[in-house]
């Protein structure tokens, strides 16, 4: 695993930078932000989807199935719980160019099975240090 | 207590613009709010028949219906409900339906 390095880029923006790609992240303006790139919670659904295209892809490959074009749509919900907000539901609608018939159920389990809805489902255990 | 203009009437509005008195609501004030939504022009059949399912479903159970449930009910897909509400079905839909910001539902 390569390091992930975040860095504040200032006000809620931070810069992403792994291997040799950078991206930012901020929050939308009407959350306080300067939104110079998609929020943490929507990188987080971003991450999501892509590993289960990424996942149904590489089925797709192997299958034979037609994918090219294949699309992603996804939205999420949160919910309030004392101070604590957290992404209660995850939702997404899978497009590919055809309909696989039959092979329909391996296409979305090739989908489920991939790491971060594992991570997801599971839970990671989450160790953070103040590094001063 | 944010107040919101549309078309000449004043609404009670949160600071995200949510209507605070359901019974203010009319399809007139879902048709003034749709161009402040990023909606042009009147709203279709299918921005109707969303709105009314949000308000049955509210009334029915006192809270916004959970996203999967809403594209299966009204057999839209996800993308062309952002297609009709451009901020979602939460930003969008739920404030033209007059309802408060939804908290754990779309």
């Amino acid at each position: 695993m390569d390091l992930v390095n975040v860095r504040h880029e200032g006000g809620l923006c931070f810069s992403v930078n792994v291997r040799n790609h950078r991206f930012l992240v901020d929050m939308a303006e009407d959350e306080g932000g300067s939104d110079k790139g998609p929020s943490p919670a929507e990188i987080l659904v971003a991450a999501f989807g892509s590993c289960v295209g990424a996942h149904i892809a590489r089925y797709c490959q192997t299958a034979k199935i037609p994918h090219e074009g294949m699309e992603l749509n996804l939205t999420f919900q949160t919910t309030k719980e004392g101070t604590r907000i957290r992404i209660s539901n995850l939702v997404g609608d899978i497009s590919l160019p055809q309909d696989p018939g039959p092979r329909s159920k391996a296409v979305m389990s090739a989908g489920e099975n991939c790491i971060i809805r594992n991570t997801l489902a599971r839970g990671p255990e989450i160790d953070l240090d103040l590094d001063i | 207590m944010p107040e919101l203009e549309l078309g000449g009437n004043t609404y009670e509005v949160d600071e995200d613009g949510f209507l605070q008195q359901l019974d203010k609501w009319s399809p007139q004030f879902a048709q003034d709010y749709a161009s402040l939504e990023g909606i042009a022009g009147e709203l279709t059949e299918d921005h109707w028949k969303l709105i009314n399912y949000i308000r049955e479903y509210y009334e029915e159970y006192g809270i916004a219906p959970m996203i999967r449930k809403l594209c299966k009910d009204c057999s839209f897909k996800l993308k062309y409900i952002y297609e009709m509400f451009p901020s979602g079905p939460a930003k969008g839909a739920c404030k033209l339906a007059g309802l408060s910001k939804p908290t754990g539902c779309v």
